[in-house]
């Protein structure tokens, strides 16, 4: 007997047996109730990808190593008269042999009819990103269409990493990889174990055939706060270590070692020519002392003068721009910017090297031999025995301090033919700070007072890097922003900067205070509102979200409010303490009365930074508990 | 021969590389070596250090010349800026920037006749100069204006960026030119020159405004030179409610060919272009078979009318007669000037008495004040007094509604049957009041007993005139539209032509029912999204939308809708006490910003209006209300007003609320009594009652 959700599944599967197997000669009254199926289910999609179908042939060809993707999909529309884009990007190291679509109403778009592009990644000012599409009508629900890709990577170094997911939902999707003997590819799979892949290896002469499906898997999404794809979709990596040539075998990227040599072959075709920026390093370094000193003034000078621009063309994704060029053309990515740092702090006497990293975003190590491994370059200076990590992409980040992104990542140091590998050492919560400390008096329906607010590590740097990039009353705005919000109950008065230019210690702002409305008077009894931030009030999340949270920050929020009682005035209730502790998050928010002032102390904690998919039922719960927290008020009796 | 074609190729492209060199040189001669002293400049004044850039100098000038025995005309137009970077946004600002590659024609002998030319330096703040090299741009992306981006190079803070796009273009006559330029620009400009240099048989008028400086015109050889020099102008500044055109400083200008006679009045050439009516050959058969079919004789000729009117709108004639997709009628569709000569053509055909109007708009002003009509649109009125407007057809609109941009304008008109309507020449479109757009809210308030925490809401609410559009695009779906137009009348026609698109609206109609379920989620999504900004806050269970009527049709021309939903932390606790924010369900306020309340600039709004708002609170068992003396205002003046009043009524707490604007337009003069009313509306948006346990 079937209960309503197995039936459900039940006709959900008979029904996609068909359409798997005879798409042309299923019935209409299947195809409308396998439509009405997945339009319940997929509200938000155009379509679902009912099969796809993706083969990747490895062969060697001039001595590389290259891959052939044979992609065959199947589209069923859920819903009509609307057009969508079939897109297929490609770039410097890969091409589109054939790009064409069918439809089951006879709609056809063959390869000629695609339409190609230049398509720059937003991260970058130009690279080398191309793509392809074909604008597909749906003419009706119902509608199947077949695409079919053939597409070559010339070199299988950048074929990194191969996805499951894509931009509509999927029913089934099969992945094969045929991989010739002579040709050492190691597989690598991850986030596997919360979506049921399964794999399949079997040999077919000379060819080891991995196999593997998934079915029934959602969109991949595009979210507000999203991580990385890496840490949330099954994926797999692809690792061409090595072949064999000639009875001799050839090292791809078999190690760490083979990956930093074709670092180092890019690195050392750089040409230095430190007579063009000589004279500024002489100029800057004029009178300064320690070392400290003198790398931080070389540090901040790239900060302050290059801009980040980021070219992105086929090996120059790889290789710093010369140094020199760099600094005539004030503009630079990751790589010029830390190839630039490095040549001036070297002129400057200092033992400085370029260095590779991944940011928080990548999720592997250096134990992958793979170009997916690292997104970023610093530099790093090596002085008695102590490492200055210097990331000059990073405005306003003083020295000795360490960018979020980075904090707790693996470094790869050059070291002349060897590398050194390390780590970056994490900042401990405490100094991550956002502190608001407030005095406030009662005035008519007003409280008033004086406010500081406090700001430390990564959060100072963000904030000063947002000043000094808005422009004339969007900086006031910005400042108003950061202070109360858009809270129009509120208004700051007065408002005291410090040194904008200041880079080391706390930044701290003052100002004077009026919260509107903050007290309503019944009778003889004030209900006043003193938690000026609400942070994360009402934020709760959607629990059928994929991705983890990821703020690209630890959180440590603190607001310390000191109300002043009049003489006569009575305490009749203070809202009750509230003590939230989790793995991920904490939040501790509590009142006390203390002779004629009440003072509330609350701390909102997020450790890393991410709230993961695993904790976002106690998240809301944690949520709720806060919005009723902030939902809670003082009374007095006048 | 094929050889010689090659030879010829390479030569021409030889060719082509000197001339862009030496064209190149000079136009850099002319425009930066030979540049007036403004172009020199290297300071901003003090008054202004402290904006992010300064427009030092900028300059069009537009030279014009006839060729030959004037065969052709010339056109070179250049465009100058310069600019002081006074901060690092403006910095990064003109860090990268986009622009079409140069461009340059020749003819067979390899002289220039047409060309595109960019040239970009930068001023370093001790006077060296550095002309950027654009050949080294990269191409943009698919979608991009421009062919070409660029990363400027050694590029600081204090760097003045100097750069200038020359054009020549050649024409076969004398172009009509009108502009309307603001001189406000996105930063404040210390010089700013505009300059023709044109034959003097070639038109040249203007009209300044509001503090603009005159065009002044000089003489040189056969050409008459008009120029225009504004200087130390502010930046744009971003005002509430506020119609650029009608507010700041203003040159419109226009240039034509002096064989030709151009009317200086506006209003003239509507008139001319009227007489176009009098020429109409449009093909009404279809519009015939209609009437035929469905209006019998019982019909007035007004029913008529009408019922054509909502054909026009209908998807199938939208497509019939103006290529519009009939799939998705809510679509941003536009209806061309076809629509007015096909009513025209029946009307004349079957002698109804109507008038062909021409309006300008208000946010660009009268007939008076412009130098062309791309701010104006046709209007058509049936009858002549007691007569009604149609208007170019929007999904929604019906008959007697009009854009609310043409109020109180004064049209020109043509009338039919000419003996009729031959003494009028000019009418003023009426203006609408307050009551005509008008927004009515009821939400019915009541408590989870288990939780006083949750409030259950009931909402209702209708809109008319004016303000009906913005709910009509919130709770409508294409597939709600589709159904609208499935009446018999729509199905019956003579015409092959007309049943086959009848026969793709059925299919349409029918195939449209297969995404009901996602075009009803989307719209559940979008309705609360809009609730929970005009409310501020969280929603939750949204459900049992009811569409009474979408006031698309003239006998339900009102927008009704009824709605359900939740406010899970809708109260503040306070003990055992709890503390609603009644003052949020007169939704969204306008709060005015300090810089907001002192002003100079006159209001221009779309159109009066009221709101009005009625919350009916359901009291908890075991609860009194306190604080509704607060809930009491009434600020009014002759522009509008802020009326509430609440009261108790058995167990509930019943608040009634009106808010109105009185006029589409006030002079900065008037602005604090509107001031007064805006912020009494605020101050009861964040009024608060007590539900205090008995």
């Amino acid at each position: 007997m079937y209960t309503g959700r197995s039936l459900h599944l039940f006709v959900e599967k008979k029904l996609f047996f068909f359409l798997w197997l005879f798409p042309s000669v299923l019935f209409g009254q299947q195809i409308n109730e396998l439509v009405t199926l997945y339009q319940h289910k997929y509200k938000e999609n155009e379509a679902v990808i009912i099969h796809s179908e993706s083969k990747f042939e490895f062969d060697l060809a001039e001595n590389k190593v290259v891959v052939r993707e044979d992609r065959n999909q199947k589209l069923l529309s859920l819903r009509y008269n609307t057009f969508i884009n079939e897109v297929e990007f490609y770039d410097s190291n890969s091409d589109i042999k054939e790009f064409s679509c069918e439809s089951s109403l006879n709609q056809k778009s063959f390869n000629s009819d695609k339409v190609c592009g230049n398509y720059t990644n937003s991260e970058y000012f130009f690279d080398d990103n191309k793509f392809c599409t074909h604008k597909l009508k749906l003419q009706e629900a119902g509608e199947v269409w077949k695409t079919h890709v053939d597409k070559i990577y010339n070199d299988s170094k950048y074929l990194t990493s191969v996805y499951f997911h894509d931009k509509y939902p999927i029913v089934t999707k099969k992945i094969i990889l045929k991989i010739p003997s002579d040709i050492d590819v190691d597989i690598r799979e991850f986030n596997f174990e919360k979506f049921a892949v399964e794999k399949h290896v079997t040999e077919q002469g000379k060819f080891r055939i991995v196999e593997y499906s998934i079915s029934n898997i959602s969109a991949m999404e595009n979210v507000r706060l999203g991580r990385s794809v890496q840490f949330i979709y099954p994926h797999l990596l692809i690792l061409v270590k090595s072949f064999q040539s000639e009875g001799e075998r050839v090292n791809i990227l078999s190690n760490l070692h083979d990956l930093y040599g074709w670092y180092r072959s890019l690195t050392s075709q750089l040409s230095v020519q430190p007579e063009v920026f000589a004279p500024l390093v002489n100029s800057i370094l004029k009178g300064k002392v320690t070392d400290d000193e003198k790398i931080s003034s070389i540090f901040y000078w790239v900060q302050d003068n290059i801009r980040y621009i980021a070219f992105e063309n086929g090996l120059a994704g790889f290789k710093p721009d010369d140094a020199h060029s760099v600094f005539q053309k004030k503009y630079g990515d990751c790589k010029g910017m830390a190839n630039l740092t490095k040549e001036m702090l070297r002129y400057a006497g200092y033992d400085a090297r370029l260095s590779w990293i991944g940011t928080k975003q990548i999720r592997y190590d250096y134990s992958i031999p793979s170009l997916a491994v690292d997104n970023h370059m610093i530099c790093t200076v090596i002085l008695e025995g102590k490492k200055y990590f210097l990331d000059a992409t990073e405005k306003y980040l003083p020295l000795g301090y360490n960018a979020e992104r980075i904090q707790g990542r693996q470094i790869l140091i050059e070291d002349g033919d060897n590398y050194i590998l390390e780590k970056i050492p994490e900042v401990s919560g405490e100094n991550e700070l956002e502190l608001r400390q407030v005095k406030l008096s009662m005035k008519s329906d007003m409280l008033v007072g004086s406010y500081k607010y406090i700001l430390q590590g990564e959060k100072k740097r963000n904030f000063l890097c947002g000043y000094h990039f808005s422009s004339g009353d969007t900086k006031d705005r910005l400042v108003k922003h950061c202070l109360i919000d858009e809270n129009k109950n509120m208004k700051v008065n007065n408002v005291r900067l410090p040194d904008m230019n200041h880079r080391v210690g706390a930044f701290e702002i003052n100002t004077d205070l009026e919260c509107k409305g903050a007290i309503s008077s019944f009778n003889n009894e004030l209900y006043i509102d003193i938690d000026i931030s609400k942070d994360f009030k009402s934020w709760i999340v959607d629990e059928e979200r994929q991705s983890d949270i990821d703020f690209g920050e630890k959180i440590h929020k603190v607001l310390e409010v000191e109300l002043e009682l009049k003489d006569g005035d009575s305490v009749i209730f203070l809202p009750e303490k509230l003590q939230i502790d989790h793995k991920e998050f904490s939040v501790h928010a509590v009142y006390v009365k203390d002779l004629n002032r009440i003072l509330y102390k609350k701390r909102i904690s997020i450790e890393n930074g991410i709230i993961s998919k695993d904790s976002f039922i106690q998240w809301n719960e944690a949520i709720r508990k806060l919005t009723q927290h902030y939902d809670s008020q003082i009374i007095l009796k006048r | 021969m094929k050889r010689g074609i090659l030879l010829f190729v390479c030569m021409g492209l030889l060719q082509l590389s000197f001339g862009q060199k030496d064209l190149e040189s000079k136009l850099k001669q002319i425009y930066w070596n030979n540049a007036g002293p403004e172009f020199r400049q290297m300071k901003a004044p003090a008054k202004w250090k402290n904006e992010s850039a300064v427009i030092l100098a900028t300059r069009v000038d537009y030279l014009g010349t006839f060729a030959g025995v004037r065969k052709s005309f010339t056109e070179n137009i250049v465009i100058h800026y310069r600019v002081l970077l006074q901060d690092k946004a403006s910095v990064r600002e003109y860090s990268e920037l986009t622009f079409n590659q140069n461009k340059i024609k020749t003819n067979l002998i390899g002289k220039t006749n047409a060309y595109s030319f960019v040239a970009v330096k930068i001023v370093k703040p001790d006077g060296t100069e550095k002309i950027m090299d654009l050949s080294s741009a990269v191409k943009t992306d698919v979608g991009s204006e421009k062919d070409s981006k660029m990363a400027v190079p050694d590029l600081d803070q204090g760097d003045i960026i100097d750069f200038f796009i020359a054009i020549q273009s050649k024409e076969t006559d004398v172009p009509n030119i009108t502009e309307s330029d603001l001189l406000e620009e996105k930063y404040p400009v210390v010089n700013k020159q505009i300059r023709f240099i044109v034959p003097r048989q070639i038109n040249f008028s203007s009209k300044s405004f509001r503090g603009a400086p005159e065009f002044i015109k000089t003489k040189q050889g056969k050409n008459n030179i008009y120029t225009l020099i504004d200087t130390m102008r502010g930046r744009a500044p971003e005002v509430l409610w506020d119609f650029p055109h009608r507010t700041s400083a203003e040159v419109r200008y226009k240039i034509s060919n002096g064989k030709t006679f151009v009317h200086q009045d506006e209003a003239l050439v509507a008139r001319e272009a009227l007489q176009n009516f009098d020429y109409n050959n449009q093909d009404i058969r279809y519009i015939e078979d209609y009437v035929n079919q469905n209006a019998g004789e019982s019909k007035s000729q007004d029913e008529v009318v009408k019922e054509i009117y909502y054909l026009l709108r209908s998807p199938i004639f939208q497509k019939a007669y103006f290529d519009i997709d009939q799939g998705s009628p809510l679509d941003n569709h536009y209806v061309s000037e076809r629509f007015f000569f096909l009513l025209n053509k029946y009307l004349k055909k079957y002698n109804i008495e109507h008038e062909i109007m021409i309006v300008p708009s208000r946010n660009y002003g009268p007939f008076c004040d412009l130098v062309n009509m791309s701010s104006c649109d046709l209007l058509l009125k049936i009858g002549k007094d007691s007569g009604y407007y149609l208007s170019r057809p929007t999904p929604f609109s019906i008959p007697g509604e009009f854009p609310y941009l043409f109020e109180g304008m004064e049209a020109v008109l043509i009338g039919y049957p000419k003996s009729n309507t031959a003494a009028r020449f000019n009418e003023e479109i009426p203006v609408s009041g307050k009551e005509s757009n008008l927004t009515h809210s009821r939400y019915n308030l009541s408590f989870d007993s288990s939780d006083l925490s949750k409030i259950l809401v009931k909402r209702e609410v209708s809109a008319k005139g004016n303000n009906k559009a913005y709910h009509q695009y919130l709770i409508f779906t294409n597939h709600d539209y589709l159904r609208e137009y499935d009446k018999p009348q729509y199905q019956n026609f003579s015409y092959s032509e007309i049943r086959n698109l009848v026969n793709e609206y059925s299919y349409l109609r029918e195939k449209s029912e297969q995404q009901a379920v996602q075009e009803n989620y989307e719209r559940e999504r979008r309705v609360e999204d809009d609730i929970e900004s005009e409310l501020d806050t969280k929603i939750s269970e949204y459900k049992n939308l009811i569409i009474t009527s979408v006031g698309m049709w003239e006998d339900m021309p009102d927008t009704k809708y009824s709605d359900e939903f939740v406010i899970d932390n809708g109260t503040k606790k306070a003990g055992k006490n709890f503390i609603l924010e009644v003052g949020k369900f007169i939704e969204k306020q306008t709060e005015l910003s300090d810089e907001q309340i002192q002003r100079d600039r006159d209001i221009h709004m779309g159109f009066a209006r009221t709101f009005n708002s009625e919350v009916i609170i359901i009291i908890p068992e075991g609860f009194s209300v306190e604080g509704i003396d607060n809930l009491n205002i009434n600020v009014s003046n002759i522009y509008g007003g802020f009326i509430s009043s609440a009261r108790v009524e058995q167990n509930k707490l019943l608040i009634k609320t009106s808010k109105y604007y009185t006029q589409n337009h006030c002079t900065s003069a008037d602005w604090p009594h509107m001031v007064s009313f805006l912020n009494a509306a605020v101050q009861f948006s964040k009024s608060k009652i007590l539900l205090k346990k008995l």
